[in-house]
């Protein structure tokens, strides 16, 4: 056999072998297949593993168990690039090719709008497993796709509660939001719930991926805020504090969306200590569901599951309970999905009519030491208030 | 074969292949292959528009996916507003046209590289513009009212993609294809003959242009929602580019293969080795770009040529 021959023949055994090794066994059941379209790949990347282990977990808990009628279920997952034309190419693979019951949802609107499109003409239901954007539920009706992240809309409602209980001397509120969609919608409710609190509220947006915030920082000081709440991404809300520091500008409060990602102590270090932040979901939450989560995700992976597994793993809940009622029947389990409360361990997952959630807000967080605490309503942790100096 | 000969003999081929694409939602082709033809004419359409301008007079355009994206905010906002489709579609060619004339106007009157940073800049350029335009949605975007069937931005896609190849084609094998290709050779020389060069950039600019903004209307009938940072993504100017590039700049049949290339190979990366199927992507791009300047159409037909000189002699004896 000449070479070539023999390597084209060994491919194709390990190629059978591999197949083999991962397939369904014969004779098992057939599965129930969903699928997930992941940013692998691409500016959304970061999330992508943290997802796909906590719809693993979920579909090894749930074939444990027997499955769901006693047939297991399978989570197909593609990469779609962090781009919305390759979502809906992979959509139309998942629902055609793959014949998935239910999709699980990827990551930014643009590319849950592109996914949306083709599960609304295919009639597939579409867990929108981290899209915190309710605006996409806004500018068009979709009946099929439902968020299941808790919606950006109350980015600042945390916050707005602590400065209610521990900001009674604070008067003047800054609120920097990003020209989009989600952050405009979250500073427009901040901005009406901080008048109803009889506080003087004023808002300065930015150019998305802004880097200099200097002239901001000096409005807001000619203003004279004594609290600072940013509602836009990562970067540009590290950007921005640090060019607070800068100035030597120090609110009594001082707020932004993504605190609570670990990432905000490497970039900030020693200066996180009492900035406040909101999260989706922490490993610290004491409920029984998130400890039990937390504790099965430590055993197969070795470390404590970020929010992004725990919301996977919530879909994975959404989904298990409709086909539990329902079967694979997608009709039937829209429906469901659209109608029920499902207990899941992010809380109770429960969407209103245009299919944006209600049914579980955020938390509020703070740096204290080298952790991001949960704070106010229900915890058992102090605030530390006024934030201290920067260092 | 005579040159005529062979533009009428492509345009034959290319009605044939479009029409049975064109054909395959009746005849029971599942919707993830439909996608993918689908997808396959959007970069073949966009790859013409791109090589009627920088193909053939070689001013380098990286606008061509804003063209696009202007096209594709024109038509829904004309569609919104109760136009009938082909109005519609004509809104978006005629308002990517006119913006052509804006860059072109101005920077094709200068030889080299004004051109191509004219296109630069207007990409991002019309990207903030559209962001702070209220009538346009803003950040937000618009979303097309009507969800139209697949099938219609399908069949318009097939036909447009097929269409754009035989302008190509028809106008590479014309007298004014001739005085083009002066001008990407030698400028000076084709203005000393007598070409006005500039009236010509200008007008196949406009062209060009007008074809991107009808790529641009028909995907936003078939995405019915448009983000402003999405249509304007350099990357969809990128493909315009790389399709061409990959099948073989300047040439009729190279945006053809190249689209397929490039929409065949990623999917099939994506499933063989996902997670690095870009890389690979990418790097086969690159090694095309390197090794086959002419593109894969023109490194085919030159070992073809090859095979036949040496053929030939031993068959005659």
């Amino acid at each position: 056999m000449t070479d070539p021959a023999r390597r084209t023949l060994l491919l194709g055994v390990a190629a059978v072998a591999v197949l083999a090794a991962t397939g369904v066994p014969a004779g098992a059941a057939d599965p129930i297949r969903l699928g997930a379209s992941l940013s692998v790949t691409g500016r959304f990347s970061d999330a992508a593993k943290y997802l796909q282990e906590g719809y693993q977990l979920w579909a090894d808990e749930v074939n444990q168990r027997g499955g769901i009628g006693g047939q297991p279920v399978q989570v197909i997952t593609y990469d779609d690039e962090s781009k919305p034309d390759s979502g809906r190419i992979l959509a139309e693979r998942l629902i055609d090719r793959d014949g998935v019951t239910v999709l699980l949802g990827p990551y930014s609107s643009p590319i849950t709008d592109a996914i949306a499109t083709a599960a609304e003409r295919a009639q597939v239901p579409v867990i929108g497993t981290i899209a915190s954007d309710s605006s996409i539920w806004e500018r068009r009706k979709l009946r099929w796709t439902f968020q299941a992240f808790p919606t950006s809309d109350y980015d600042h409602e945390g916050f707005l509660r602590l400065l209610g209980e521990k900001g009674k001397a604070i008067k003047k509120v800054a609120i920097v939001y990003e020209e989009a969609p989600f952050s405009i919608r979250a500073k427009d409710w901040a901005l009406a719930k901080a008048k109803e609190m009889g506080l003087t509220v004023e808002a300065y947006g930015y150019n998305p991926g802004a880097q200099d915030f200097r002239s901001i920082v000096e409005r807001i000081v000619a203003f004279g805020a004594e609290a600072v709440a940013m509602g836009g991404y990562y970067q540009p809300s590290v950007a921005l504090t640090r060019q607070m520091i800068e100035r030597g500008y120090n609110p009594q409060a001082y707020f932004f969306i993504q605190a609570a990602d670990g990432v905000t102590r490497e970039a900030l270090g020693q200066q996180t200590e009492g900035i406040l932040g909101r999260s989706a979901w922490e490993p610290t939450l004491e409920t029984p569901a998130a400890r039990a989560f937390a504790d099965a995700y430590r055993a197969k992976f070795g470390r404590l599951p970020s929010y992004h597994s725990a919301t996977a793993y919530a879909a994975g809940q959404v989904a298990e309970a409709a086909m539990k009622a329902k079967g694979t029947d997608r009709a039937a389990i829209r429906d469901y999905i659209a109608t029920t409360a499902i207990p899941t361990v992010m809380g109770t997952f429960k969407v209103n009519a245009k299919g944006q959630q209600e049914g579980y807000h955020y938390i509020a967080t703070q740096w204290q030491g080298d952790t991001a605490r949960i704070v106010g309503e229900g915890s058992a942790n102090a605030v530390i208030w006024p934030k201290p100096a920067w260092k | 074969m005579s040159r005529a000969g062979s533009t009428a003999a492509l345009a034959a081929v290319t009605v044939a292949l479009g029409a049975v694409a064109a054909a395959l939602p009746w005849l029971g082709v599942s919707s993830y292959v439909r996608t993918l033809v689908y997808y396959a004419c959007y970069y073949m359409a966009l790859g013409q528009a791109w090589n009627l301008i920088s193909g053939m007079t070689g001013y380098v355009s990286f606008a061509h996916g804003a063209l696009a994206g202007i096209g594709a905010y024109a038509t829904v906002i004309a569609l919104n507003a109760q136009w009938p489709v082909a109005a519609g579609l004509a809104a978006g060619a005629a308002a990517a046209g006119l913006a052509s004339l804006v860059i072109g106007a101005t920077s094709l009157r200068l030889r080299g590289a004004a051109f191509t940073f004219a296109t630069l800049f207007f990409q991002e350029l019309v990207l903030l513009i559209v962001r702070k335009l209220p009538a346009a949605g803003g950040p937000g975007g618009l979303v097309l009212q009507e969800i139209y069937p697949t099938s219609l931005p399908y069949v318009l896609m097939v036909v447009l993609a097929a269409v754009a190849t035989i302008a190509v084609a028809a106008l590479r094998f014309s007298r004014t294809g001739v005085r083009v290709l002066a001008i990407k050779h030698d400028e000076t020389a084709a203005v000393a003959i007598g070409i006005d060069s500039t009236r010509l950039k200008v007008a196949i600019f406009c062209a060009s242009a007008a074809i991107a903004g009808l790529v641009g209307s028909i995907h936003a009938i078939f995405v019915g929602s448009l983000f402003p940072d999405v249509v304007f993504a350099v990357e969809i100017s990128l493909i315009a580019l790389a399709v061409p590039l990959i099948g073989g700049v300047g040439t009729a049949m190279g945006p053809v293969v190249g689209a397929l290339l490039y929409v065949g190979m990623r999917e099939v990366f994506q499933v063989v080795a996902p997670g690095l199927h870009l890389t690979i992507v990418g790097l086969l791009i690159l090694a095309v770009v390197l090794f086959m300047r002419d593109g894969i159409v023109g490194a085919a037909a030159r070992a073809w040529a090859t095979r036949r000189r040496t053929a030939v002699p031993a068959e005659g004896g």
